[in-house]
């Protein structure tokens, strides 16, 4: 059975239809999720969240563009949500408390910021790589991740953030610069 | 470090593929199933409701009855067509659904408590 119909059916209603999209493409989102989200516990959230988003609006998917590109931008689209909450609440905990009250909750906060390391059997070079990813900018870094990750062109990148392709362009070389830079600093 | 290096070491980290755990996709899919239902039910929920309100309206003023019973009858009569309502509106497997979710929910609160071992 092709995609297309699994979706259509899925669309109709028709039982069991849906499992067999989320199995088809469990996999790449999953993957996807835990590149962006540093913390397994925020991935698998994430994953969830876009899981249910994308089977509630699947009457807007108009087939231009392929499924995975479409559900890769609701994706990014619910974890820059998150991120928008997450950096709301810092802002608000900044304002709220002083002296050693902020110190404590602000510690919790940047734990999250900063992501500690959660499986200590990952390779050294791979955890070294994905610690420098971080610090890059969330704008740098979603280019650099959609293109190495998958392959997608500069004109599906451009369509899932919603940015010019000559701008991906410019994101996807300066985030290469600044991730050889903290890479070589580490070293 | 050169740049082909990192365009390796990239393409190796960004392309490992990880597959999620069963019970995520289990949860995705009960999420799928149960999720619906709160929207859905809203607008009968609101009717049902407004219906009670008016009957106890019809019951409020009735001077045979204590205070008591009025709230007494109200709270039955609310109970009763909400229960109605649930049991009318949803479709068996939603229900199911709906409850195996519950039922995960508190196993997995007993489980973080250390209950269940």
């Amino acid at each position: 059975m092709n995609e297309k119909d699994i979706i259509d059916r899925c669309r109709s209603g028709q039982n069991g239809m849906c499992d067999l999209l989320i199995e088809r493409h469990k996999t790449a989102l999953y993957s996807f999720c835990r590149k962006l989200e540093y913390r397994k516990a925020d991935a698998d959230d994430l994953f969830q969240d876009t899981w249910v988003k994308a089977v509630k609006n699947l009457h807007m998917y108009d087939g231009r563009a392929r499924f995975l590109t479409w559900l890769f931008t609701i994706c990014i689209n619910l974890h820059r949500d998150r991120l928008r909450r997450h950096f709301r609440w810092s802002k608000i905990l900044k304002s709220y408390h002083s002296g050693d009250q902020m110190e404590t909750d602000m510690a919790d906060l940047e734990s999250k910021e900063k992501r500690p390391r959660e499986t200590a059997a990952e390779d050294r070079r791979a955890d070294r790589l994905k610690d420098a990813l971080q610090g890059l900018k969330e704008k740098l870094r979603l280019p650099i991740i959609l293109h190495y990750y998958r392959e997608f062109s500069l004109r599906e990148i451009s369509g899932m953030l919603g940015i010019p392709a000559g701008t991906v362009k410019s994101r996807l070389s300066n985030g290469r610069k600044q991730l050889k830079k903290i890479l070589e600093k580490d070293q | 470090m050169k740049e082909n290096e990192l365009d390796i070491l990239l393409e190796q980290y960004c392309r490992q593929e990880i597959t999620p755990p069963p019970q995520l996709t289990k949860a995705v899919k009960l999420r799928l199933k149960t999720d619906p239902l709160p929207v859905a039910l809203l607008p009968v929920s609101l009717f049902f409701n407004a219906l009670v309100m008016l009957l106890s309206l019809v019951v409020f003023f009735d001077p045979a009855l204590s205070i008591m019973q009025k709230f007494a009858l109200y709270f039955a009569g609310s109970i009763l067509f909400n229960s109605l309502m649930v049991l009318v509106l949803l479709k068996p497997e939603r229900l199911n659904a709906f409850f195996r979710q519950l039922t995960l929910g508190m196993t997995e609160n007993a489980n973080l408590h250390g209950l269940t071992k």
